[in-house]
């Protein structure tokens, strides 16, 4: 036990020192758990943010949303978790978006975690749903036809052919006394091939975790050169069978709420995220697998 | 003096009052002499060849002009008279006949040819008979009693003659008996019966009516002479391109003086330009040379038509409106001149002339400024106008705002389109769709120098199109969206799949409620969601977004 202890200690400081030296970006949200991260750590928030559960119990997800109600952007997914003393380890599948700007994803995290901290690193990859040939092949039209006369534009662009992509990322936490939890994640440190969908940037942050009361604070750093960075805190109240939480963001100011219950080995969560321009995000999972 | 001269003809005509007998005017002929009826000094221009003096004999006699002297003075200075002509053995005046004395170019040709030489106002011209009666017509402000018969008439303005009206008056004063008249050599001042066509009183409505549909003729007659017109007596012709259109009695009475307005509705003639004449015939009419009135009209569309109008730029552009030749021929737009509901007076230059059969050009108040605006834009195709016509930004009481008018150089009516601001949202213009109905322009900035987009109807409320597309894609992505307002303030911004705000793709403007956006985009690559926002003048909102995709390499 002493041995895994200090291997995921080690593993921590070294994750930790990667994603300081390697801040530049990171992408990916089709594994975003319901429960906010890292209120509730698991398979998907493994494969989402690289940050390996304490539980080595495993666990089956089933994950899915509408983000800003655009039924183009409906996603579902699945992550199935397991491990083994000190080292953890997951995989998923999604599916997200409508054919036409749609893409699927594959996605691997292996780590290591203990009572007090934790470490993983995650790789995904991404391929459209429709290449750029099949996309301009159903629309009738040559790549370089007349702007507005083509469902899809094609030509010109940089990137010809290239409708798939993968990236790299780590993440760790450490929770000195239990009671409080740091983390640092950066879920894309090195990417390849076509962008991922959303540009994403190393986010740090602090939790609370009382017995009946959670709170957090994080900050994720701006993905490119000129943005912004974004902040999110939350509270959670409840235990392991039920809790409710509520989320604040910034860039623009925004709130999410969310719910959870846990009968037994079968758990389901709920979150809906309010903006204020677009419409609502509805996020939902149910989850297989003991309690954490 | 004129005073002066006044109390002498006032004594002369009281004296012979009392002694019963005709009265007796100095300087004012005789009863029995023909008396200069018409002096036409002042031609508009050139006056050589043109000036007349015409005597008319109203007696029951022959008269002899033999030895008489016309005479011009010159009403500077006192007994400065000259003669002009004297009369020879062969000419005399038939009773009721004029006799003309006129230069070379006088029509018709006078019955002496003879140098006048007359000299405008003050100054005045004298008939020396040989017994020594002689008659005096003076005109302006005269200096000096000889130079008048009572009071001297008032100056012709150039082109108008001096008539004596009616062509017998003799009332002692050259003031009271001659007036400013249309030239009318050789024939009667004031006929007893004349009908005539007012100059420039014919007007067509609307003013270019298509074939076969009504329009609405009006004119103006007037009964000149010393008699009228008994019912039936006058019948109006109208003609077209010399294709005669109507021919009508006039069932009223027109009494000396009157004036008679001609209203009649008919179906166009033809297609084509040309001159539409009204004509008057009369019986008995003594006077046919104003007789009838003519206006350049076209039936039917010009060569140039107006395809756009932007009267409220809002983009540094400056006013412009967009036409279309509409012939299967070249046409030059140097031959027409564009202007207002005021008229069409300016010239069109500049651009690189003709325009194509079917093709477009625009007339722009600012070339530079509009070339600034619309930098894609061919500019060949932009002609600048001097001086340009500012357009109309409010309607009038009857719903108008302005015309935007052209014409050819010679007046021939090209295009005359009215339009109204109402339910225009600022800074968009007015575009002429497929139907031929006039509306707000389906793109905010105006589709100059191409046909109008026309927008089938869309099932949603907003739509990108194409949604996906790869970074730096030269191509532009098309934003449509259909409003439920006539008229809306729209606004369209980007968000990333986070939710984070991230490029304004449409900045706060007044659009139509059916309209498109051509955007280029500068995103990089990722998921985008672009969300229209978009505000009534009732205060209603409504808001709808659109999911997009930017493809790319990961950097």
């Amino acid at each position: 036990m002493k041995v895994a202890k200090h291997r995921a200690r080690v593993g921590v400081v070294v994750a930790l020192a990667i994603l300081t030296l390697g801040a530049t970006r990171s992408r990916a949200q089709e594994f975003a758990p319901a429960a906010p991260e890292p209120l509730v750590m698991g398979a998907a928030s493994m494969l989402d943010q690289a940050l390996a559960p304490e539980r080595r119990a495993p666990e089956l997800v089933i994950l899915g949303g509408r983000p800003f109600g655009l039924a183009a952007l409906d996603a579902a997914a699945v992550a199935a978790g397991l491990g083994w003393r000190s080292l953890r380890g997951a995989a998923g599948l999604a599916r997200s978006g409508d054919p036409a700007i749609g893409w699927s994803t594959v996605a691997f995290a292996i780590g290591g975690a203990t009572p007090g901290a934790g470490y993983a690193l995650r790789v995904a990859a991404r391929r459209d749903r429709r290449s750029d040939a099949a996309i301009a092949a159903e629309s009738g039209a040559p790549p370089d036809a007349p702007p507005g006369t083509i469902a899809t534009d094609l030509g010109g662009g940089t990137s010809a052919g290239v409708n798939a992509g993968g990236e790299l990322g780590a993440g760790a936490w450490i929770a000195p006394g239990r009671v409080v939890l740091l983390w640092v994640a950066h879920p894309q440190l090195v990417t390849r091939g076509a962008a991922p969908p959303l540009a994403r940037g190393l986010e740090c942050g602090v939790a609370w975790r009382g017995s009946r009361v959670r709170a957090w604070l994080a900050r994720e750093l701006a993905a490119a050169p000129g943005g912004s960075d974004t902040h999110r805190a939350g509270i959670a109240f409840g235990g392991v069978d039920a809790s409710a939480w509520v989320e604040a963001r910034d860039a623009p100011l925004r709130a999410g709420l969310g719910v959870a219950a846990r009968a037994g080995p079968f758990a389901v969560g709920v979150r809906v995220d309010a903006h204020p321009v677009l419409p609502q995000s509805v996020r939902f999972e149910c989850a297989l697998g003991s309690a954490p | 003096m004129s005073l002066d001269s006044t109390c002498r003809a006032a004594a002369l005509l009281l004296s012979s009052s009392l002694a019963g007998a005709a009265p007796v005017f100095a300087q004012c002929g005789a009863a029995d002499r023909p008396l200069i009826s018409e002096v036409f000094y002042d031609a508009v221009g050139d006056d050589s060849g043109l000036e007349f003096v015409e005597l008319f004999n109203a007696g029951a006699a022959p008269v002899a002009l033999a030895g008489v002297r016309l005479e011009a003075g010159d009403g500077s200075a006192p007994g400065r008279w000259s003669v002009r002509w004297t009369g020879a053995a062969r000419d005399t005046i038939a009773p009721g006949m004029r006799f003309v004395v006129g230069g070379a170019r006088v029509q018709p040709a006078p019955a002496v040819i003879a140098t006048l030489d007359l000299q405008n106002g003050p100054d005045a011209v004298r008939l020396v008979w040989a017994d020594g009666v002689s008659e005096v017509v003076g005109y302006g402000v005269q200096e000096f009693s000889e130079y008048a018969c009572g009071t001297a008439a008032d100056d012709a303005a150039s082109g108008l003659s001096l008539a004596r009206i009616p062509d017998a008056a003799r009332t002692g004063s050259n003031a009271t008996d001659f007036r400013p008249a249309t030239p009318s050599p050789g024939r009667a001042n004031q006929p007893d019966r004349d009908a005539a066509v007012i100059a420039g009183s014919l007007s067509i409505e609307p003013g270019q009516p298509e074939p076969g549909a009504a329009m609405r003729v009006r004119a103006r007659l007037v009964s000149r002479g010393a008699l009228g017109f008994p019912p039936g007596d006058v019948s109006v012709q109208l003609g077209f391109q010399g294709v005669p259109l109507l021919d009508r009695d006039i069932d009223a009475r027109l009494a000396r003086g009157d004036t008679l307005v001609i209203d009649l509705v008919l179906p166009a003639p033809a297609a084509g330009a040309g001159e539409l004449i009204a004509r008057v015939t009369a019986i008995g009419d003594e006077d046919s040379t104003d007789d009838r009135d003519s206006l350049r009209v076209r039936i039917g569309a010009g060569p140039l038509e107006v395809t756009e109008i932007q009267f409220h730029p809002a983009h540094g552009e400056g006013e412009w409106v967009e036409v279309r030749n509409g012939t299967s021929e070249p046409v030059d737009p140097a031959a027409f001149l564009y202007g207002d509901r005021a008229g069409a007076k300016g010239a069109i230059h500049g651009g690189a002339a003709p325009i194509a059969p079917g093709g477009y050009a625009v007339v722009a108040q600012d070339r530079v400024h509009w070339r600034a605006a619309f930098p894609g834009a061919d500019s060949t195709r932009v002609f600048a106008v001097s001086p340009w016509a500012a357009l109309n930004n409010a309607n009038d009481a009857n719903g108008i705002a302005d015309v935007v008018t052209i014409r050819e150089r010679d007046g021939t009516p090209c295009a005359a389109v009215p339009y109204s601001a109402t339910g225009i949202p600022d800074g968009v213009p007015v575009e002429r769709a497929a139907d031929g109905r006039w509306g707000p322009d389906s793109d905010p900035m105006g589709t100059p120098l191409a046909a109008p987009h026309v927008l089938p109807p869309l099932a949603r409320t907003f739509r990108a199109a194409p949604r996906r597309w790869r970074a730096g894609a030269a191509a532009a992505t098309t934003l449509e969206w259909s409003l439920p307002w006539a008229a809306a303030a729209l606004e369209v911004i980007a968000y990333d799949f986070a939710g984070r705000r991230v490029a304004v793709i449409v900045p706060p403007e007044a659009t139509p409620a059916r309209g498109q956006y051509r955007w280029h985009p500068a995103l990089g690559p990722g998921v985008y969601v672009l969300a229209l926002d978009a505000h009534a003048a009732t205060g209603q909102s409504l808001g709808a977004s659109e999911a997009v995709r930017v493809t790319g390499v990961a950097p």
